[in-house]
């Protein structure tokens, strides 16, 4: 192929990439604060203004805001918090974890919001960052409970496991549960994101190329089959959304209830 | 769970075997330490999750 046809190519559709993600910044040019930022600021008004206004006035007989702010607050409460911490110390966790999962909700699902449509915890950092907080906790919490090499022992030591393979185990387990952990839990979110964000991106704008821009008259409909996959693909991200931010909170009560337990 | 012992038990004999292979000057030892690695961590994983149920 020679150079000028390559440059042809190039201009011709320019596909998406981690480039899309890089967006400017809302105010001047300070990189501090660029849209994701603003969404999570976003997010984070929304989640506590949804249950300041439907906890507001509490009556016996419920009004339809107060139903819906109970059955949100139940489903992370009864759903997640009991079922993984038990029954003896999950309250105390109960407000973090409900925070915890509608924070991560709002910013995944502004990834299919009209004129939003991007999803915060595509850029890694906000992800490392969220992740950073529940590593701090969940070590907090088992030093808490059983004492700093009390806990290094509870980390490293599997029960039912003894004899000479601890020395092979013990580094091994402080490892995954010490380094690996934090890592595997931002990227799953990160990735999640990033990959349906990018579908999102391929599909529309490889719809708008074929309708308008590839000036051949029979790609037009293929054009149109690939809007049509587009909306269908944000269905699908809706679940993915939904199930990520499920899954981030799942794993944060799983984590806090292995730092509590008492033996493995 | 059982995804972090795998990924923890090749990340830290793999490191370990790819540190030694820089320090001798060997290029076996990563492979072998990768494989070890996971292997501890099936081993690891056996032996939790059955003890468990």
């Amino acid at each position: 192929m020679s150079a000028a046809s390559k440059i042809l190519v190039a201009e011709s559709f320019t596909p998406p990439g981690p480039g899309d993600f890089e967006l400017p910044a809302v105010f001047g040019d300070s990189l501090l604060f660029t849209k994701p930022a603003l969404l999570l600021v976003l997010a984070a008004v929304l989640v506590f203004g949804f249950f300041l206004v439907t906890s507001r006035k509490m009556a016996m007989v419920p009004s339809k805001a107060q139903y819906a702010g109970e059955q949100a607050y139940g489903f992370v409460r009864n759903g997640i918090a009991r079922d993984i911490i038990g029954s003896h110390d999950f309250m105390k966790f109960v407000p973090l974890l409900v925070a915890l999962f509608f924070f991560v909700l709002v910013n995944n699902v502004f990834g299919i919001i009209p004129f939003i449509q991007f999803p915060s915890f595509s850029r890694v950092s906000f992800a490392y960052a969220l992740a950073a907080l529940i590593w701090v906790l969940y070590n907090g919490v088992g030093i808490w409970k059983h004492g700093f090499f009390g806990y290094l022992k509870h980390v490293t030591v599997p029960g039912g496991i003894s004899g000479p393979i601890l020395l092979l185990i013990i580094p091994l387990e402080f490892f995954s549960t010490v380094i690996v952990r934090p890592a595997t839990l931002a990227l799953r979110l990160f990735a999640n994101m990033f990959a349906g964000h990018l579908l999102l991106i391929l599909f529309t704008l490889g719809a708008e190329y074929l309708i308008f821009e590839s000036g051949k008259v029979a790609y037009a409909p293929v054009g149109v089959l690939a809007f049509i996959l587009a909306i269908a693909i944000s269905f699908l991200e809706l679940l993915v959304q939904f199930l990520q931010a499920y899954v981030f909170t799942l794993l944060t009560a799983m984590y806090l209830s292995g730092a509590l337990a008492e033996e493995h | 769970m059982a995804f972090g012992y795998l990924v923890g038990g090749g990340a830290f004999y793999g490191g370990l075997g790819w540190l030694l292979d820089r320090w001798l000057e060997t290029s076996f030892l990563f492979p072998v330490g990768l494989l070890f690695g996971i292997a501890l961590a099936m081993y690891l994983v056996f032996k939790i999750y059955l003890n468990a149920t």
